[in-house]
């Protein structure tokens, strides 16, 4: 495994907020700069799954202050990528900013305030866990408790970094052993598991969209390549990539993750 | 000043328990962080909320080192012009406490996290206060990740969760609550959060895990001395051994917190309608009945519906017709508020015991219209439905009675003696 840099897409005239950008990219994301909607289109489309996509949601509207169309057109073109919106944020855009959270985009970077390394970090990397943490809250009839979607939440975070076991325990702040305990006391896969399942999923999600290649997608789970995809696939359901796309991808994959979990349920447990 | 061994042991014991994280956001509602205060406050006011929540959530993400260079510089000014600008003079108070959130963007490395915390605290209050919950638990969660050791801060957010229909969130929230009150010894959340915890593993049927979580809080409640949360968790002991059929221990937590109780305290009519239902359907009608017919006169306010309805069953079926009338009447004449619908049930299974056919129909008629208008749909309470059913329960009834009466004498005597008991405690109270 390896952890794949994204695709950042950023459509912004502002050479600040691109610098920055760019210094927060390094090895989490491959930075591509384009200058208006057309473009934007062709490289998503052509770009590795999963992008995550900045844009001046006010780009080409000289003659109006509201919103391009042209934004909720890429949101319900691109189902699969993040989209970030970055823009100055006075109180009297009260409307703009309600309508793009309506629209579906996943975060706001306000380009006044958000000027830190770390404050940018922060807005693209809680953005691009949230599709998939939002595809997982589907009622299977598994209720999970806190504990277990906190851990779930945060192997999610983890995949998404490319992360491993240890970097799970990191990110909440406990030993590896703590963490195993933890995953089954919320009767959870163990934490290698668990993190495999998250990995599939992602991939499940990426694969019902039928503009990647299988290659692509494994390529951008961290996989090297489609054979590897495919062998993590079938540790965890007995179907190829093409079989699980016929299906369903992520309906399938979730469903058979919720089934393992129930098997794990025990209401006998005292501790949960 | 502690010793550098107590300082020690203080350190060891905030290593030794490692705090869940808690869930800030609803996975299903995804989107900006914080929009959900625009979705209840779309105007000005809304963004600079929006916008003060936003900074202060970043400035508690990070540590106090890391702090430094957070925001850009003219950010502080720029938002003292806002608040100047966009919140009306009539709300002083909301705007002393925006300001309040300024340190936070002015001078991150050097903010004090319990003054930001009081901030958001008053701020919460007063978007609970203009009926904008989501506001109100955005700023809750900031308060709580400014003041990260507030026990009581996370206890108050979980039970804000819950009101919100988000069991999993909430309970993330309860085992944060119960992982910092330990770890800084304080016993009153402690004990509450066990509750809540033990409350909602036990709605999900989980009883091995609600029983733990009931056990923890009463033994603490116990060492403490705070007999009010002690009585409240032995209480739901009871009903938590009387659904899991465990009538061993459900005798023995009810003996316990009447131990605890005094006659005058307000809850041992409810404690005494629960007991009473408990022997209900244990197949003692008669234990059950009698127990019911002095809680009935007693217990008032919410539960007085699905108390009178609980006679009204028992005196039916122990064929008590006066009883059976009486708390017919009063559920008619005094209730029409929540457990109405089941209450009315109850009055359908106890006429349907009595034979009187026409009042069962009646009865379940009012249960029927009562669960669609505040349910949209009757459910199980649909008259003809209901109706059936109850057939069915009575010929379980049957069996069950059948089992209570093959109790020996010695087995049946910790049951006797605990009526005995519950009836003179009723009969202690000032006023009968």
């Amino acid at each position: 495994m390896k952890p794949a840099p994204r695709p950042l897409v950023v459509l912004h005239p502002d050479r600040l907020l691109r610098d920055r950008l760019q210094r927060v990219a390094r090895r989490r994301f491959h930075l591509t700069t384009v200058d208006d909607w057309d473009d934007l289109r062709e490289v998503v489309a052509e770009a590795p799954p999963a992008a995550v996509i900045v844009v001046d949601p006010y780009h080409g509207q000289e003659d109006s202050d509201e919103p391009s169309p042209q934004l909720k057109s890429v949101l319900k073109s691109y189902p699969s990528a993040t989209v970030v919106a970055a823009l100055e944020t006075p109180p009297e855009r009260y409307r703009d900013l309600w309508t793009m959270g309506d629209w579906g985009i996943a975060e706001i970077l306000q380009v006044d305030e958000d000027v830190s390394s770390e404050a940018i970090r922060k807005r693209l990397l809680s953005a691009r866990s949230q599709q998939l943490r939002q595809l997982l809250t589907h009622d299977y009839g598994v209720p999970l408790t806190g504990r277990a979607r906190a851990l779930l939440d945060a192997a999610v975070d983890t995949v998404m970094a490319g992360g491993h076991p240890r970097d799970l325990a990191r990110e909440l702040d406990f030993s590896p052993s703590t963490l195993l305990r933890w995953c089954q006391r919320s009767q959870l896969p163990n934490p290698r598991r668990l993190l495999l399942w998250m990995r599939v999923l992602f991939a499940s999600a990426l694969l019902d969209d039928p503009g990647h290649s299988v290659y692509t997608v494994g390529v951008a789970c961290g996989y090297s390549g489609d054979q590897a995809l495919r062998r993590a696939i079938r540790s965890v359901v007995p179907y190829t990539p093409s079989e699980l796309r016929e299906k369903g991808a992520f309906e399938t994959v979730s469903r058979a993750f919720f089934d393992e979990v129930a098997g794990l349920r025990d209401d006998h447990a005292e501790k949960r | 000043m502690p010793s550098v061994k107590e300082q020690e042991a203080n350190e060891d014991e905030i290593r030794r328990w490692r705090i869940p994280p808690p869930l800030l956001r609803d996975a299903d509602s995804p989107g900006p962080e914080g929009l959900s205060i625009l979705e209840e406050i779309r105007s000005e006011v809304g963004v600079i909320l929006w916008k003060s929540l936003r900074s202060v959530l970043l400035w508690a993400e990070f540590e106090p080192d890391e702090r430094k260079g957070l925001f850009d510089s003219d950010a502080p000014q720029r938002r003292r012009q806002e608040i100047e600008r966009s919140i009306p003079a009539a709300k002083a108070d909301l705007k002393g406490d925006l300001t309040a959130l300024i340190p936070a963007v002015e001078r991150p490395d050097e903010a004090d996290g319990d003054a930001l915390a009081a901030a958001c605290g008053r701020i919460a209050t007063w978007a609970e206060s203009s009926g904008t919950p989501l506001t109100a638990l955005e700023f809750l969660q900031a308060a709580s990740l400014c003041a990260p050791r507030n026990a009581r801060l996370a206890l108050e957010i979980g039970y804000a969760v819950r009101e919100l229909g988000q069991p999993a969130r909430a309970e993330s929230w309860f085992q944060r609550a119960l992982g910092l009150a330990r770890q800084v010894k304080d016993w009153e959340p402690y004990v509450l959060a066990y509750l809540a915890h033990g409350r909602m593993m036990m709605e999900r049927g989980a009883y091995p895990a609600a029983r733990q979580s009931y056990i923890k809080a009463v033994r603490r409640a116990g060492r403490q001395n705070m007999r009010n949360m002690e009585v409240e968790v032995l209480h739901d002991l009871f009903l938590l051994e009387s659904r899991a059929g465990n009538t061993g221990r459900a005798l023995s937590s009810a003996r316990e917190a009447l131990d605890v109780l005094t006659p005058d305290d307000d809850r041992v009519p409810e404690m005494a309608r629960d007991m009473g239902i408990f022997w209900f359907q244990t197949g003692q009608f008669q234990h059950g009945f009698s127990v019911l017919r002095e809680a009935a006169r007693r217990v008032q306010g919410d539960e007085r519906g699905r108390t009178l309805g609980a006679l009204a069953r028992a005196a039916g079926q122990v064929g008590d017709r006066d009883a059976f009338d009486w708390a017919r009447k009063e559920l008619d004449r005094w209730w029409d508020g929540p457990g109405a619908p089941e209450a009315w049930a109850d009055v359908a299974r106890g006429a349907t015991a009595l034979d009187l056919k026409q009042v069962a129909k009646e009865a379940a008629a009012r249960a029927e219209s009562g669960a669609q208008a505040r349910d949209g749909d009757a459910g199980e309470l649909a008259a003809d439905l209901l109706l059936d059913t109850i057939k069915t329960e009575l010929k379980a009834l049957e069996a069950v009675e059948a089992q209570a009466q093959l109790l020996d004498t010695e087995q049946q005597r910790p049951h006797d003696e605990l009526v005995q008991r519950v009836l003179s405690t009723l009969g202690d109270r000032s006023g009968g």
